[in-house]
């Protein structure tokens, strides 16, 4: 077992916040690699949590451990990848505990995920329609003896906790449901008899959308849904995810390394380093205002159209995951690192409501106010 | 002025052939452009997928031959060159590819990537005048050779691996540099790096670089000029400040609208254009604007005949019915519109 290098510093009222209106919550979760030579902490004591309709958008070099988060929040870690210790809170229970029939259920349901590169992943012998159904129809469990069936209820009414529908919902149901999810999504319902290749890569990430919201997931993860597209079919896509996310008031959660993007999509900003989320706040004012140095020189090395202005780098490579040094992992590229960032690991301070560092920077400030 | 190299007219048409004359992809229409001896600049070849970017930094590499008109490099016919200035060409004009992982074979050392061409080429009399020049062109990429040298490709990051395929083009002592997507395959962080290395041998080595992307933000970042490209066609050429802060092609126009600006306040165009996956790429025939079903400007003549290139300003030039009261262009080189910056040239490379 392991334990956190760092001790989480929120305050009673981030404590109560939490309590009280999270959809997701993540706690300390590690997610290890195990290899030959040692564990790869991809994930390395990870916490957040997710209001209900809140958009958050995890970024960082690759390597940091983005897409890491993002899989092992489906629970869909594969080995040599491993989910150590931590809890992912789901509308109140814990992802990590469910049995796998449950955890399939949650899938879709409760927390849905929009792949890396979606647009490869669907099947390209299989038409758009029955893809979507696929994923209703595995929700819907055997009747057991003790309900009845209903039938004034809607087809898509839950039949538990877990996410599993009341009954199978009928031939013309789906189709309407089908027709339903891809107008929402902006594609024409004739698209429901068409194969992936007689669609464009803006039509397929699209049907991708539909797919994830066919259930209406509390929450839907995103990584790097964009990132194969063009400019213009990329913001088509980033205006149908939010309006279909705050139709059904899902909380999204987009992985990527497009600050742009980031700037314009999310409310929430998580700047992953390492495998540790070492800056969660509201992105207008990290923005303004970055706490952490590595925010401010992500934020700083990002090209404009306002002026034109020397370009700005990064010094130095990302620590190696596997012997992580003591101390701050970004002490050896960091401009303002001091002696006690070599050996001390930062806390994790709320330095504003709803906004947390992990930088000596600020620990100074805490202890000497 | 003497043209480095020049593109006349030239079209690329990919398919047809006989039995299936209809399924032709018109991929580079009737593109002039002129590179100046002379005078090193930096020109973006901007376009979404399918704009011909790619197919026009080959017809520029002389790697494939073009439908109609002429590639020439210092006057000659790239298609028609005799081995030894064909082999020159081939050394003066040098690409880097879009990913700096594929670039490599992974049983060699890096080396092996630096040590070919000079072999090749014949650059170095002995070992030692081998290493010296490899040192020396790590070192203007901004990588130290004992940290490089003797590396496997797996054991440098992207970036460096990407600086390396830089070095290996400037160890042959190119005069123009072809750069088709160098940093998209690369962290944000340190693209910017990358793009300086590239900028600096403009700047210091007087070596002209074609940068092709479909990034905005950089190539307004980086480059002279742009030309913008639109399913084969230029929509809209000139320098970056008069093409990017003051779009004239309604298409240009959509594009830098859709950028996501790094800045939580900037507007990212809230109008939803869904035009995009309304097009039927079948329907669009080539006696028309290629935009005009795109187009929230359209008119009747757009459909009727393509728009010719106009001179908006003294280094802007769109292909656009909106500008009919323009002059059209009478020299069909979109060079003419371009800025050149004044650049005093560090040292004599050659």
């Amino acid at each position: 077992m392991t334990t956190a290098p760092t001790a989480t510093t929120s305050t009673d009222g981030a404590d109560r916040r939490q309590s009280q209106d999270a959809v997701l919550r993540v706690d300390d979760l590690h997610v290890y690699y195990e290899t030959a030579a040692g564990d790869v902490k991809a994930v390395n004591g990870v916490t957040f949590d997710l209001r209900p309709g809140e958009r958050l958008a995890l970024v960082g070099e690759s390597g940091s451990g983005k897409s890491t988060m993002a899989t092992a929040l489906m629970r869909m870690t594969s080995p040599p990848g491993k989910i150590v210790s931590g809890s992912i809170q789901l509308g109140g229970r814990d992802l990590l505990q469910l049995n796998e029939a449950e955890m399939r259920r949650a899938r879709l349901a409760e927390i849905a995920l929009v792949p890396q590169g979606a647009m490869n992943s669907l099947n390209p012998v299989i038409r758009i329609e029955k893809q979507i159904i696929d994923g209703i129809l595995d929700h819907v469990i055997e009747e057991s003896p003790g309900t009845s069936r209903r039938s004034d209820e809607s087809s898509f009414s839950r039949a538990d906790d877990f996410g599993a529908l009341a009954r199978t919902p009928t031939r013309s149901e789906l189709r309407e449901k089908v027709a339903d999810l891809l107008t929402n999504v902006g594609l024409s319902p004739s698209v429901a008899r068409m194969y992936p290749h007689e669609l464009s890569g803006g039509m397929k990430q699209r049907a991708v959308l539909a797919i994830a919201t066919c259930l209406s997931p509390k929450v839907i993860v995103a990584d790097e849904p964009t990132s194969a597209l063009d400019v213009v079919v990329q913001r088509q896509i980033m205006q149908t995810l939010g309006r279909l996310q705050s139709g059904i008031d899902a909380a999204v959660i987009l992985v990527g390394h497009d600050m742009g993007l980031v700037a314009q999509f999310a409310d929430t900003i998580g700047v992953m380093y390492a495998g540790r989320l070492v800056e969660l706040g509201p992105v207008n004012q990290i923005f303004e205002d970055p706490q952490h140095p590595y925010t401010k020189l992500l934020i700083d090395s990002l090209p404009s159209f306002s002026q034109k202005k020397e370009f700005i780098g990064i010094p130095g490579m990302p620590p190696r995951l596997l012997n992580l040094p003591s101390g701050c992992t970004f002490y050896p590229r960091c401009p303002s690192a001091m002696d006690m960032c070599q050996n001390t690991d930062p806390l994790n301070i709320e330095v504003r409501p709803n906004w947390r560092t992990e930088c000596h920077l600020h620990t100074e400030a805490v202890s000497n106010g | 002025m003497a043209n480095l190299l020049e593109l006349e007219n030239v079209s690329k048409i990919f398919g047809g052939g006989f039995f299936n004359r209809s399924n032709v992809t018109i991929a580079v229409q009737d593109v002039s452009l002129a590179i100046p001896e002379d005078r090193p600049t930096i020109t973006a070849i901007a376009g979404e997928s399918g704009s011909g970017k790619t197919t026009l930094a080959r017809l520029l590499l002389g790697v494939i031959p073009p439908t109609s008109g002429q590639v020439r490099y210092q006057g000659e016919d790239v298609q028609r060159m005799r081995s030894r200035d064909w082999l020159n060409f081939r050394r003066e004009v040098q690409p880097i590819f879009q990913d700096p992982f594929e670039a490599y074979n992974p049983f060699y050392t890096v080396d092996h990537v630096l040590h070919r061409p000079i072999r090749n080429f014949k650059l170095a009399l002995n070992a030692q005048e081998r290493d010296q020049r490899i040192e020396e062109s790590l070192r203007m990429v901004g990588l130290q050779p004992d940290e490089t040298l003797g590396r496997y490709p797996h054991q440098l990051s992207g970036g460096q691996r990407q600086r390396v395929m830089v070095a290996r083009a400037l160890l042959l002592r190119p005069r123009i540099i072809l750069a088709d997507e160098p940093v998209s395959m690369v962290d944000a962080s340190l693209r910017a790096t990358i793009l300086r290395s590239i900028r600096d041998l403009n700047r210091d080595f007087g070596i002209s670089v074609i940068y092709i992307t479909h990034d905005l933000t950089t190539a307004y970042q980086m480059c002279d000029n742009i030309i913008v490209m639109y399913r084969g066609v230029v929509a809209e050429a000139g320098s970056v400040e008069e093409v990017i802060q003051n779009p004239k092609h309604p298409y240009t126009q959509l594009l830098i609208d859709s950028v996501p600006q790094p800045d939580p306040k900037a507007a990212w165009g809230e109008e939803d254009d869904e035009s995009v996956d309304r097009v039927d790429e079948s329907s669009i025939v080539t006696d028309q604007c290629k935009f005009a079903p795109r187009c929230k400007y359209v008119m009747a003549e757009c459909t009727d005949s393509a728009p010719p290139l106009r001179t908006i300003g003294p280094n802007q030039l769109a292909s656009c019915f909106l500008y009919t009261d323009q002059p059209e262009v009478e020299d069909p080189d979109i060079g003419q519109s371009f800025e050149y910056p004044v650049i005093e040239p560090a040292e004599v490379t050659n």
